[in-house]
């Protein structure tokens, strides 16, 4: 239905900035995962985002392409006493950075709100095309 | 052009001709005014024609969409539960086409969104994305059975 193509769009919009709420949120509560090295080290996850092609039928927009681990080298930490340490007394801990998700989480929180507000404006600019039969 | 007509029309000769012109401008817009109504009048008559039909057929699959919507934004938390969508403006399309011989029918298919871990499918934005482009296509419904009635309410003379 491409009639309200300014609202297909920025609903899409909606859907990314949503999924990658949950994907900060879930690395943020796996911040202090520990692993054992044997093991792969619970990695951040990235929220790949690709372009929708504008053409017949569909506004454009945005959506979910894939979502892929944080790529890097294993934080590992000695902690002998830990009950998941190796012969070596090592762990591995998540491969999160709590700075990067903070920010990520302010921009994807404000990449919601504005989009909320670019539905707003588009119903009521297609409200306000109701005006023109009145008298 | 209209100017140098003008200063010949000063010259007595030419007055009558002037006359005979309006006269027959008159004549020429009172034929086309009365051509346009006779027009407008052959559509008016026919008091339960296909737009009001339509219009009401249409106002009754946008609310039963809503509900839809709604439903599905109600089991938003039920694990397994898929969504649904309704669709009908390609069947009204086809019935208005076919000049009545063919009734418009409104069907629900599954959404095929994305399934959480639990199975659901309901997407929050979707769902309220639907209503509100329903709701914008309700009042612009709305609006025209309420241009349909003044239409007719004027052709009453009231």
């Amino acid at each position: 239905m491409a009639m309200f193509g300014a609202l297909d769009a920025a609903t899409s919009g909606l859907t990314v900035s949503r999924v990658w709420l949950d994907a900060i949120s879930d690395n943020v509560s796996n911040i202090n995962t520990v692993r054992s090295t044997k093991d792969q080290p619970f990695r951040a996850r990235m929220v790949i985002v690709s372009a929708i092609q504008r053409g017949e039928g569909e506004a454009g927009g945005a959506r979910v392409e894939a979502i892929k681990d944080r790529p890097g080298d294993a934080n590992i930490v000695y902690d002998p006493t830990h009950p998941l340490a190796d012969e070596n007394g090592n762990v591995q801990n998540a491969n999160v950075d709590l700075s990067v998700e903070m920010t990520n989480m302010i921009i994807a929180n404000r990449s919601y709100q504005a989009n909320l507000r670019m539905v707003e404006i588009a119903t009521d600019t297609y409200r306000s095309a109701l005006q023109i039969g009145k008298r | 052009m209209e100017c140098g007509n003008g200063s010949r029309l000063v010259h007595g000769g030419t007055r009558v001709n002037m006359t005979f012109f309006l006269r027959f401008c008159f004549f020429v817009a009172s034929v086309l005014s009365g051509f346009g109504r006779a027009h407008q009048r052959e559509h008016i008559m026919r008091v339960g024609d296909t737009t009001m039909s339509t219009i009401e057929w249409a106002l009754g699959a946008e609310s039963e969409r809503q509900r839809v919507a709604s439903n599905n934004i109600a089991n938003i938390n039920t694990p397994g539960f898929r969504s649904s969508r309704l669709d009908f403006e390609a069947s009204l399309a086809t019935a208005m086409d076919s000049n009545g011989s063919m009734a418009p029918q409104a069907t629900t298919h599954a959404a095929n969104t994305p399934q959480n871990i639990n199975g659901n499918d309901v997407a929050l934005e979707d769902e309220t994305m639907i209503l509100r482009k329903s709701s914008l296509h309700y009042d612009a419904l709305a609006e025209a059975l309420s241009m349909k009635f003044s239409t007719l309410r004027s052709a009453m003379g009231r």
